[in-house]
């Protein structure tokens, strides 16, 4: 058992990290519930769920600066859907996380008074016919300058009726002649990957940071181990970026 | 009599049920399957239970109001404690039992860990996890999260 107070995570808001800005977050499901009550349900009110979505709220303080959250949300705008992922703590592929494809709803860009630290309180919406999937970081946000592998994370595939999600958060590219980016997510049924299968392969990111959302139905769920993987050229001095996958 | 601080209550989950299982249109009996306990999990639990109340005052009351009870519905709530770590409660929400928002699961709350009893007496239902919240925290805060899930079908008092 680990309940412990939530004192660091790995919050990334499309192509953002916004773990330095946010110091609250809340990410709410809910489904509609539905009465189905009959003469027959022994005087018992019957109910069951049925529509589902949900909110990610984050406060935080607000970053005006060229790379920060608030330009970023600018140049997206309102309605623009893009993968908001959270882990935590998120230092090591295989930490828990939770990521969903969200869709931007609302901000308060500029709020405080004189003296205040200025704060940005932005409201997502989970409702593209996506779910909010519980899963883990495949890949920890980090400065990358090579092709690699990342780190074998126990995760048992999707069975026929569920899929396997997947986001890519890439926040920057640093050097190099036109680099680019291909991550894919792999599974194998032993965590020495001796027998790789791609599952989803991300669109390349040329030089620009990005953020991509995925999926693929199973079944493959005699797959017990799944990885990041990702192929770099134009030798940048780094390209930094996190994967988060799970099953749903 | 015996007014006791609630110190040691047990709270066990399941998808499965041996016996007549609540939920359904009759009275339950039996017990939880493969049960989970969350107990470590819960910081509190209210357990409301209602029943509609249906007004049929006519000329013929004598100027009183008279009622009677219509349908009975409970929604059970919880404060637990938000914990990642594997078999713990965001993963038992999410697979296991429940597979998560929409599913169904049986619980079970007696006031302490002892058999169920005359003295000791279960509370079950079938509940519908309506909405969760998987991460909910100020940095620094313990993540205590607030659920409410309505019961469905028959709930109610075992004691053995």
């Amino acid at each position: 058992m680990s309940i412990t107070p939530l004192t660091s995570a790995l919050v990334l808001v499309g192509a953002v990290d916004a773990s330095g800005q946010a110091d609250s977050m809340e990410i709410a499901i809910t489904a509609q519930n539905k009465e189905y009550t009959t003469f027959g349900s022994g005087g018992f009110v019957q109910q069951m769920a049925v529509l589902k979505g949900g909110t990610v709220k984050l406060d935080g303080f607000a970053d005006y600066s060229g790379s920060g959250v608030d330009q970023w949300l600018a140049g997206q705008g309102i309605g623009a859907n893009f993968p908001v992922s959270v882990a935590i703590p998120g230092t090591a592929a295989g930490d828990p996380a939770h990521f969903t494809y969200a869709q931007f709803e609302s901000w308060t860009p500029v709020t405080g008074k004189v003296g205040d630290l200025a704060r940005t309180p932005v409201n997502f919406g989970i409702s593209n016919g996506v779910p909010e999937v519980k899963g883990l970081l495949g890949a920890t946000l980090t400065s990358r300058s090579a092709s690699d592998n990342g780190s074998a994370v126990a995760l048992t595939g999707p069975s026929a009726s569920q899929k396997l999600y997947a986001a890519l958060h890439c926040t920057g590219f640093v050097g190099g002649t036109a680099p680019t980016l291909v991550v894919k997510v792999q599974s194998d049924d032993n965590s020495g990957f001796t027998s790789a299968t791609d599952r989803i392969t991300f669109s390349t990111l040329n030089n620009t940071p990005g953020t991509q959302f995925s999926s693929v139905a199973g079944d493959f769920s005699t797959e017990t181990y799944h990885r990041a993987s990702w192929t770099i050229t134009g030798t940048p001095t780094g390209v930094t970026f996190a994967v988060f996958f799970g099953v749903f | 009599m015996s007014i006791t601080p609630l110190t040691g209550a047990q709270v066990q989950i399941s998808t499965t049920w041996t016996g007549n299982a609540p939920g359904g249109n009759t009275a339950s009996t039996g017990t939880l399957s493969n049960a989970i306990d969350i107990s470590s999990w819960v910081q509190s639990v209210e357990w409301p239970e209602e029943a509609a109340n249906l007004d049929y005052t006519n000329f013929g009351s004598a100027g009183y109001v008279q009622q009677t009870t219509g349908l009975k519905k409970a929604m059970v709530k919880f404060n637990v404690f938000q914990d990642y770590a594997a078999s713990a409660i965001d993963q038992l929400v999410y697979s296991s039992p429940g597979s998560g928002l929409g599913s169904t699961f049986y619980v079970d709350i007696k006031p302490t860990s002892s058999s169920r009893s005359a003295t000791n007496p279960s509370r079950v239902a079938q509940l519908v996890v309506e909405s969760f919240s998987p991460v909910m925290a100020k940095v620094g805060e313990l993540q205590v999260i607030q659920v409410s899930w309505p019961a469905t079908g028959w709930f109610g008092r075992l004691t053995s």
